[in-house]
């Protein structure tokens, strides 16, 4: 048995996956498009055989998140969020997104991989090569602060 | 509800389609590149049939097995080879399945600091004792980087003598070089750095001659390494480079402290690359003048036979006059916080591997390992670990009086129980809300002399601050209660006041005799939602009862790198300033400018911050005599202290 998946179909499939992620790191249009690029270029190279849809869903997410590092090496992180490249500013869900934003970087990508992407605490922690213990942390106090952003909403 | 926010907000998120297409437009070329060379696309698996499925849940799944880190107080020892250390590192070698999923991926480094605290901006006025090439007034008024020990310099992105402004430019990849002399100041020198390997600058120090950039750089096999660069700027227009110096890791801080400059770097292993007769593959390594050494064995400490995961905490000490390494520590284990005073570096790391408890009873969830690691003239030598309980945020939650060592933390408390997870049986930890300060001191050997905790229930620490035998403390959930303690008897201290405010301070500077300087964000008082920025002042006269003496909130303005920075917070109470850039999302920057006079805060100006790049952190505030100097990515402006009108713009 084997599981083909060739960049064409990965980049249809997950492009937006990557460029949301990618996104919610560095916080700017800019950056986030030069990092699509990246990631797929990367993938391109990458001589990794890919077991499944999700081998190869996780391997895009640490490559983005390999991609988006060297951003905070503070030379390259830009501190505008133009938003309204993509949101109205009348629509009500902005200031969420306006809120997870605000967060310290790693807490930002772990409220994105698990409300976004919807993975568990230990697949997060398998993704990022980290504790669970410390994904948790990451998440915990990630809402201590988003409640400080956001007032009278649930978790 | 937040999620589904949450979602509905990131769906609107999408790269355009000419982004997209030019992707393509490469990937296709790329494809039928390599199809004609080889027809390697798609990849195949290359494993047993039946396991494919079973593969990536292990991989998940699989429990970290990893030793717990039980550490108690003078626990580390020197390696006494090589072997040794090999020993501990191989056992992190990584199973084929789980180097699968891994690849190429360096690991997740946490270098990133957000250090909201305190700080004061030092006030200098000295007869300057530098070379007399310098054309140079020695009686020169002017800030320098805000700081947290006295004594010990921390580095920034721009730094002044007094005569001349070096500024470390990141968007032009150079070092601009003033002459600081209000309405004809001018730029003397410009050094261009190395833009082309895979580097980036962080920051600078200055001494009486000497300029020293920190750097972290890739090489080839994508190993990190940090840097220090020194120029020698005796004669300013004629600067040039005297010596590097590279440690492996990625940078976690640095401190200076006379001539000798302290590095302290992260340095991870792969253990899956590791060679018995190779230290240099399993050892941190540093580089001096072109040579490239791997640290002796017995400058590695390490606890007992087991390390939480393979990484080095890697300490160096370098003469910047001539260039050299004059010694190294290396500590088996990573490091979240560093502080450093006169006399000791102390090292903070978060630990959350306990030997868990019973079903359902409460524990604190993690606590955080401190090593004492004793500096005197660039000679480093490690004297003791010691643990407290909680985590803390940054260095000014650690303090070092009297050759005690002071911590204020937050403890999580979290609760265990099982569920089943796919198929199998898995303990989760959760929190339960409630989480507490604490308050620990340790003696100059790491062991406890006094313990408070419970403090502050439910909420967590902002800010820290030691006076001396007084400590204060702000923690916030829904008011921002400042508490005051008493420490001078270090074996029975006592929390001697409680002051209830709304909002919280992410900050709290003295500020001058019987004054305390409060930055943070103002908040409601009922749901605890936090709002504009805010700047406090709290009368500390009677440390058992203080009191706000006068607040003001920043219309308008929720975010300030000076927040998570506080080297980007001007604070003089000698010269009656205090300056921070504000930033309103997807708007201009602004510089606010306060006074605090007659018991009240005055706005003395309001620049506004032009950047086309808007880099973030990148804009500097100094007063050098009767100017005020505004750095930023694209310009330097000079404006006259008195009123604040501009005189002069310097392009970069």
């Amino acid at each position: 048995m084997e599981y083909k998946i060739t960049v064409h179909e990965a980049f249809t499939k997950y492009s937006d996956m990557v460029y949301r992620l990618a996104f919610a790191r560095v916080k700017n249009k800019y950056d986030a498009d030069d990092i699509l690029q990246d990631v797929f270029v990367r993938f391109m190279k990458s001589k990794q055989p890919i077991i499944n849809e999700e081998h190869a869903k996780a391997l895009l997410i640490r490559i983005t998140i390999n991609c988006t590092k060297s951003m905070f090496s503070s030379s390259w992180f830009k501190k505008t969020q133009p938003l309204d490249a993509y949101i109205s500013t009348e629509m009500p869900e902005r200031d969420t997104l306006e809120a997870v934003l605000r967060l310290p970087v790693k807490y930002r990508t772990a409220v994105h991989l698990h409300y976004y992407c919807g993975y568990s605490i230990d697949e997060i922690a398998v993704i990022l090569s980290v504790k669970p213990s410390t994904v948790k942390s990451q998440l915990h106090r990630a809402r201590a602060k988003l409640k400080n952003y956001l007032e009278g909403v649930d978790f | 509800m937040f999620e589904k926010n949450y979602r509905n907000a990131m769906d609107n998120i999408k790269a355009d389609d000419t982004v997209k297409n030019r992707i393509l437009d490469k990937i296709t070329a790329y494809e039928e590149k390599s199809n004609n060379k080889n027809a390697a696309v798609p990849w195949r698996i290359g494993f047993a049939v039946a396991a494919c499925a079973a593969i990536v849940l292990s991989i998940i799944f699989v429990p970290k097995g990893k030793p717990t880190a039980e550490i108690s107080a003078n626990t580390l020892s020197a390696a006494d080879s090589y072997s040794e250390i090999f020993k501990i590192i191989s056992k992190h070698k990584k199973s084929d399945e789980e180097v699968f999923i891994e690849d190429f991926v360096e690991y997740e480094y946490e270098y990133e600091s957000f250090n909201d605290a305190d700080g004061v901006t030092n006030d200098i006025s000295k007869g300057n004792t530098s070379s007399q090439n310098k054309t140079e007034d020695s009686n020169r008024e002017y800030s320098d980087t805000t700081t947290q020990v006295e004594g010990v310099s921390e580095a920034d992105i721009v730094k002044t003598d007094g005569n001349y402004i070096y500024a470390l430019n990141l968007s032009k990849s150079s070092i601009y070089i003033l002459k600081a002399d209000g309405i004809n100041s001018s730029i003397i020198k410009t050094i261009s750095l190395d833009s082309e390997n895979y580097c980036s600058y962080r920051d600078m120090y200055l001494s009486d001659n000497k300029l020293v950039v920190i750097q972290e750089l890739w090489n080839i096999e994508d190993d990190l390494y940090s840097s220090i660069i020194i120029y020698d700027v005796s004669i300013p227009e004629e600067t040039k480079e005297t010596a590097v110096c590279r440690q492996k890791g990625t940078l976690n801080s640095t401190r200076m402290i006379g001539k000798y400059v302290y590095m302290i770097t992260n340095c991870y292993v792969n253990a899956n690359k590791i060679e018995k007769d190779e230290p240099e593959t399993y050892v941190p390594t540093t580089i001096c003048k072109d040579e490239e050494i791997a640290v002796s064995a017995d400058s590695i400490y390490r606890y007992g036979d087991n390390v939480d995961s393979p990484e080095y905490t890697v300490i160096c000490a370098y003469d910047i006059d001539d260039g050299t390494l004059t010694s190294s520590c290396n500590l088996l284990g990573g490091t979240d916080q560093i502080y450093c005073s006169t006399q000791n570096i102390i090292t903070a790391n978060a630990v959350y591997d306990h030997d868990i408890p019973e079903e359902s009873s409460k524990f604190i969830e993690a606590n955080t390992t401190v090593s004492r690691i004793s500096i005197s003239n660039g000679d480093i030598k490690y004297i003791a670990t010691g643990t407290v309980t909680g985590t803390l945020e940054n260095q000014f939650y650690i303090d070092e009086y009297k050759g005690n060592f002071r911590f204020v933390t937050t403890a999580d408390e979290a609760v265990k129980s099982t569920v089943s997870f796919a198929n199998t049986k898995r303990d989760v930890i959760s929190y339960t809300n409630n989480s507490y300060a604490c308050l620990t001191i340790l003696d100059g050997d790491m062991n406890e002399l006094s313990f408070i905790s419970n403090l502050a229930e439910g909420e967590r620490v902002y800010s820290v601050r030691f006076m001396g035998d007084i400590a204060y403390f702000v923690t916030f959930r829904q008011t921002d209660p400042l508490f005051s303690a008493d420490l001078s008897d270090p074996k029975n201290p006592k929390i001697i006041g409680e002051l209830k405010i709304p909002g919280f301070s992410e900050y709290l500077y003295p500020y001058g005799e019987g004054l305390l300087l409060g930055f943070g964000r103002d908040a409601d008082e009922r749901s605890g939602a936090s709002r504009d920025l805010k700047l406090s002042m709290f009368n500390t006269t009677d440390p058992a009862n203080v009191t706000e003496q006068d607040v003001t909130v920043v219309d308008g303005y929720r975010e300030s790198p000076a927040l998570y920075n506080h080297k980007a917070m001007l604070v003089s109470p000698k010269k009656n300033l205090i300056g921070f850039e504000v930033i309103q999302y997807g708007e201009k920057s602004n510089y606010l400018v306060y006074e605090y006079t007659d018991n009240k805060f005055i706005q003395k100006a309001n620049l506004s911050v032009d950047s086309k790049d808007n880099y973030y952190d990148r804009c500097r505030g100094m007063f050098i005599n009767d100017f005020f100097y505004l750095t930023c990515d694209e310009y330097l402006q000079v404006y006259s202290l008195s009123d604040f009108t501009l005189c002069l713009t310097v392009n970069f």
